[in-house]
């Protein structure tokens, strides 16, 4: 570890909108080494790698590779500097065969100039023999399961003989068969043939295997680096969560009652949740935890309608209810913040106040007429209660900071006065400020009664506001944490599968 | 905090003219009739203002079922055999039981649009295919039903509506005017209207908003096969007679009006008083140019640089 | 061998209702026709479908690409009319038939990938939607052709239908099959097999991956539709042979049933999926049900509505089938 890193990153800075996503990052990165990147979700490390392989343009900073300071404005300039990436959401065409894609972009040809589909089948069988991936190479990519879906990507960026191979999340649709092949196959190329892996990763215990060193993230900005080794798990997990929880959430009070507002008996979805059992009280506030994409996301839609329940039961206030589509779950009382709020929360071309009224236009209209002074009231209130800083309420949601963006849909799902809020990460992207004006805003929610159920890919949250917590692996409930076991530890423990670390 | 939000007609009115669109297509209009004017001087009268504004009124009606159909993102091509078949029923049973014909017409204009909905929300077939298909069906049942020939004449009372006035204006106009009102009335001010705009600018969003898409969806299929029917109706009675392939050239120009209006083909914006204009723009544009002794081929050729210069002024596409 | 089969499967199978419809319908119409293999009967056969296959394989290279071409139609006729308008003149002018015949067919060509790039260029330049840029497009390509000929008129040299269509005087076989296998041999598939066929494929099915594939979006779309305008007008040319006179305004039902035969073969209004082999069923289906109406004496109107039924059916089925798919993907693990 001397000399010159091949790849490295200093002062870089990314801001979207009032979020900053960067804040005077840097990183180093040493030939033949496989480095981790490791944070809480939204710590920086996916905008740091995007930076790295020219997707995002930062507001400033500098990448170097081998010392010589390089401009990165596409995908394409990075390839062309040797650097591969591969992202979770995979940019794989699925109607074309595996061939077709590793070679997309860079076809060999004949000599009269046509594609020479018999040598791009030759030279992918060939690539899958080296890296050892079992995949025909004829099929249609629509046609393959995730997972391998997923190496035919990896494929396709170590076709084009990248001296850096950047992999953002790429084991989460794999097998522990395709991982290990996938470790194997990173290890020849960093020790024989002196590449560099950059790997993203939340997988604790895959890390520990094969990575050389890391460098950890938190909120924005670089913390520290390290071999892998120098530091005990629980060391580098105090590292990624902070000292200690900030004391910027609202004291917790008692406000949880004995009735049991909604209970879930059994509830299958697809092979995305298996028999999930839970009871929650009215007055709660209920988080769910756990890596994203295990489930937690998926039960909310689910409980919501927006999602059909395959097998099991929902029971509010003790009866059972048939929740089919939104229209059913919102007559039943419950509303929902979608985790995407610019796809599914929000019409961004449209007034905040429509925005706000949407879901309750039944309540306010008589014969399907809209009356356009008691909704101005209902919008005034929401816009009151949750502080939202308008120039008045004909303002177009789009043009609103994420923050407020955010409070438009809590907003809405507000104003239906619903006794069960399910809330899908709702301070994602959203500036300190406006999280602490939410915090206070769920609390109060929770002592008004509500029953609410919290999903959020940050930890603190969680702990900061929660009364209990369900820790979600792969679908399941692993375990219910409350009172002395919440715990960032305890919570990372189940999620990352460290279980086998408990000690008493 | 709150300015304009009461709901009251002039904030309506307010609300539209800041949507700087309509206000640029009702200024064309504007210009293009001052135009017109200078050409022809003898436009400058009440009678050709009248007088467009009827022949702009069939396109218009049949506009309304464009319109609403574009803002959901789809596209329907069957209007103007719905507005045919409307047509020869209208002149075959000239003497038969008048409110029978009309529950006939209603009766068939709604079957028609359940089928092209249900094609659409529970077949996944996109709207231009589906719509496609029912024209090429429905034209064969057009021959079918007037076995090759239309007969009969437009019954008296539908010749009273498109050809006589109260009042010194148009009865046609009456009707025009009452359905623009109800329809503007319906996409701004009720439920069904929001819901419709937020379908059309996200399915998504208005899906997890509680909004029933599917239900929607059909509605405006039927919406807009009523109202081609309609319009088919009233074309009848201002012709006097039937013919099968009438309204045939009223397809391309209804969508034009309704993209000239302002609304845009992807959905989620627009409104009927752009269509409004569109269908004038169009009305004064082919009589300006037929009294110019402008060639078909010229006509043509105006009305398909009217649409780009539209598309060009209302602003370029978003980059990714 | 199996992997071949298995691969051409997977390609192809959407269109396998097109396929399957076109092989009754062939079936039907060969045995109807009693006197289908003789030199007449294929002749008639297969020229009715000369026009509608070229306009359908402008319409199938955009339609992969995710866009629509509402001017085929207006194009067509244009080029047709152009033809009958312009080479009888150029021929006189030149003072030779062949040669007058040539150069007009070159400038027609022209014209229409001149037309065609002018789609493509306000299409992506203005990034509009193609199915309002086409849709008035497609006016001022009909007023242009109007301008030429205000009802149907014009002429050709003499000799220059027997050229492109007829039969071949030694083998009596029709030329129309083999303007068939040209669109397939000689124009398909090396576009399918050349970076930028790849490429119309990419861009329709994911634009995102293609260009961080490196291809040149924009420039895949201009070429896209300044090739439909060429062959918009080789079938405009083909109509002229046909018909012997150009008319600018008979050609607005090319449009329609280019999309109808696009849709019909499997291929996918979304873009990316599809081939123009597929295409060729439904415009085969199309083309023969006239004829097997005219045969069973069923009065030609229903034809119309026939075609309407296969199109709503074999979209339907496709929907089907997609509901299966959707229903073994659930049951796979992650």
């Amino acid at each position: 570890m001397e000399k010159v890193p091949v790849i490295s990153a200093k002062n870089v800075n990314k801001r979207y909108g009032g979020v900053h996503a960067l804040v005077d990052a840097q990183i180093d990165c040493y030939e033949g080494e496989i480095h981790a990147l490791v944070g809480e979700n939204g710590a920086g490390k996916s905008t740091l790698i995007k930076v790295l392989c020219g997707a995002t343009i930062p507001d400033s900073g500098s990448v170097f590779l081998r010392g010589k300071e390089i401009k990165l404005s596409s995908p394409i300039d990075a390839v062309r500097h040797k650097i591969a990436s591969v992202f979770q959401e995979l940019s794989l065409l699925p109607e074309l065969s595996v061939f077709e894609n590793v070679f997309l972009g860079s076809e060999p040809r004949t000599k009269f100039g046509l594609l020479n589909l018999k040598e791009m089948e030759r030279r992918t069988r060939v690539i899958m023999k080296e890296l050892e991936f079992d995949i025909p190479v004829r099929t249609l990519v629509k046609d393959l399961p995730l997972a391998q879906q997923q190496l035919v990507e990896i494929a396709k960026a170590l076709s084009k003989d990248p001296d850096i191979i950047i992999l953002d999340e790429a084991t989460s649709a794999l097998g522990s068969k395709e991982v290990d092949l996938l470790f194997k196959l990173m290890r020849r190329l960093t020790k024989e043939e002196n590449k560099t892996v950059i790997l993203i990763s939340h997988k604790m215990n895959e890390l520990e295997v094969i990575a050389d060193r890391a460098t950890i993230f938190r909120d924005a900005r670089y913390i520290t680096s390290f071999q892998w080794g120098e530091m005990t798990n629980a060391e580098i997990i105090d590292r990624i969560a902070g000292r200690k929880i900030d004391t910027i959430f609202p004291e917790k009070r008692e406000t949880i009652s004995r009735e049991i507002a909604l209970e879930i008996e059994g509830l299958n979805y697809q092979n995305k949740l298996k028999n999930i059992n839970l009871k929650v009280r009215k007055g709660e506030i209920f988080g769910l935890a756990g890596l994203s994409g295990h489930g937690q996301a998926e039960l909310l839609d689910v409980i919501y309608g927006a999602r059909s329940i395959e097998r099991g039961h929902l029971l509010i206030k003790g009866k059972k209810v048939r929740i089919k589509n939104p229209r059913n779950g919102l007559k039943a009382g419950i509303a929902l913040t979608p985790a995407d709020r610019k796809n599914d929360g929000l019409l961004l071309t449209r007034t905040c106040s429509e925005n706000i009224a949407l879901t309750t236009l039944s309540r306010r209209s008589r014969m399907g007429i809209i009356h356009f002074k008691e909704e101005e009231k209902d919008v005034d209130k929401i816009i009151q209660l949750l502080q939202i800083k308008l120039s008045g309420s004909n303002q177009i949601a789009g043009t609103l900071s994420g923050g407020n963006q955010q409070k438009l849909v809590i907003g809405k799902a507000i104003l239906t006065n619903a006794d069960i809020l399910l809330l899908s990460d709702p301070t994602r992207g959203i500036d300190v400020g406006t999280k602490y004006e939410i915090y206070q805003l769920i609390r109060k929610l929770a002592e008004d009664g509500k029953t609410v159920l919290l999903y959020s890919t940050e930890n603190k949250e969680l702990l900061g506001l929660c009364d209990r917590i369900a820790v979600f692996k792969q679908g399941k409930v692993v375990t219910v944490l409350e009172d002395k076991e919440m715990t960032e530890n305890e919570i990372l423990k189940a999620a990352l599968g460290m279980a086998e670390e408990v000690t008493a | 905090m709150n300015t304009e939000n009461t709901g009251s007609w002039i904030t309506t009115i307010k609300n539209h003219c800041k949507n700087s669109l309509i206000l640029k297509v009702y200024l064309t209009t504007i210009a293009l009739y001052v135009v017109s004017c200078l050409l022809q001087p003898n436009y400058l009268s009440w009678k050709y203002i009248s007088d467009t504004f009827v022949t702009a009124s069939f396109l218009g009606i049949m506009g309304i079922g464009q319109t609403l159909v574009i803002l959901t993102g789809g596209i329907d091509l069957s209007i103007v055999v719905t507005f045919n078949l409307a047509a020869v029923i209208t002149t075959n049973m000239q003497h038969g039981n008048q409110a029978e014909l009309v529950l006939l017409l209603i009766g068939i204009s709604v079957v028609i649009g359940v089928i092209n909905g249900f094609g659409v929300v529970f077949l996944d077939v996109p709207p231009i295919v589906m719509t496609l298909a029912m024209q090429s069906i429905l034209w064969s049942v057009v021959y079918l039903y007037t076995n090759g020939l239309a007969s009969g004449a437009a019954p008296a009372w539908v010749r009273w509506l498109s050809t006589q006035s109260v009042l010194g204006i148009r009865v046609i106009l009456l009707v025009w005017i009452f359905i623009a009102v109800v329809i503007t009335f319906l996409l701004t001010r009720t439920n069904f209207g929001r819901r419709l705009y937020a379908l059309g600018n996200s399915h998504s969003v208005s899906f997890y908003s509680g909004v029933n898409n599917k239900g929607i969806l059909i509605c405006i299929y039927v919406l807009s096969s009523v109202f081609a029917a309609l319009a088919g109706l009233l074309y009848t009675g201002y012709l006097g007679y039937a013919y099968i392939g009438m309204g045939s050239t009223y397809l391309m120009p209804s969508i034009a009006a309704v993209v000239i209006g302002g609304t845009s083909i992807l959905g989620g914006k627009g409104n009927y008083a752009g269509t409004i204009a569109g269908a004038l723009i169009l009305s004064i544009m082919n009589g300006l140019l037929v009294n110019l002794n402008m060639q078909e081929g010229g006509r043509n050729i105006i009305y398909g640089l009217i649409i780009l210069t539209v598309l060009f002024m209302y602003g370029r596409g978003k980059k990714e | 061998m199996k992997e071949k089969l298995q691969y051409l499967w997977s390609k192809n199978r959407e269109g396998i209702f097109g396929y399957a419809i076109m092989v009754v319908v062939v079936y039907l119409y060969i045995s109807s026709q009693k006197n289908f293999f003789s030199a007449y009967g294929i002749k008639s056969t297969f020229d009715q479908f000369l026009t509608l296959l070229f306009a359908a394989l402008a319409q199938t290279i955009v339609i992969l690409t995710g866009g629509i071409n509402l001017s085929v139609g207006a194009l067509i006729g244009l080029t047709n009319t152009l033809t009958a308008f312009a080479m009888v003149p150029i021929a006189t002018a030149i003072g030779n038939d062949t040669l007058g015949m040539v150069v007009t067919l070159l400038l027609v060509l022209l014209v229409g990938a001149v037309a065609g790039w002018v789609n493509g260029m306000i299409i992506v330049k203005g990034r509009f939607q193609p199915i309002i840029v086409t849709l008035a497009t497609s006016f001022i390509f009909m007023g242009i052709g109007m301008y030429l000929l205000s009802a149907p008129g014009g002429e050709v040299v003499k000799g220059f239908s027997k050229l492109l269509t007829g039969t071949l005087p030694f083998a009596k076989i029709p030329k129309s099959v083999l303007w068939l296998l040209f669109s397939i041999i000689i124009v398909w598939i090396p576009l399918r097999r050349s970076r930028l066929g790849q490429s119309i494929y990419a861009v329709g099915g994911n634009e995102h991956a293609a260009y961080v594939s490196g291809i040149n979006v924009e420039k895949t779309k201009i070429f896209t539709y300044t090739l439909a305008g060429i062959f918009c007008a080789i079938a405009g040319i083909l109509l002229t042979a046909q018909t012997g006179v150009g008319d600018p305004t008979g050609s607005e039902g090319f449009t329609m049933n280019s999309v109808a035969a696009v849709v019909l073969g499997g291929t996918a209004l979304s873009g990316g999926r599809g081939s123009f082999i597929g295409t060729i069923a439904g415009v085969i289906t199309y083309s023969l049900i006239l004829g097997l109406l005219i045969f069973w004496s069923v009065p030609s109107f229903y034809q119309d509505m026939i075609k309407g039924f296969i199109l709503i059916a074999a979209l339907a089925i496709n929907a089907l089938q997609k509901i299966q798919v959707k229903r073994k993907e659930r049951t796979m693990s992650i």
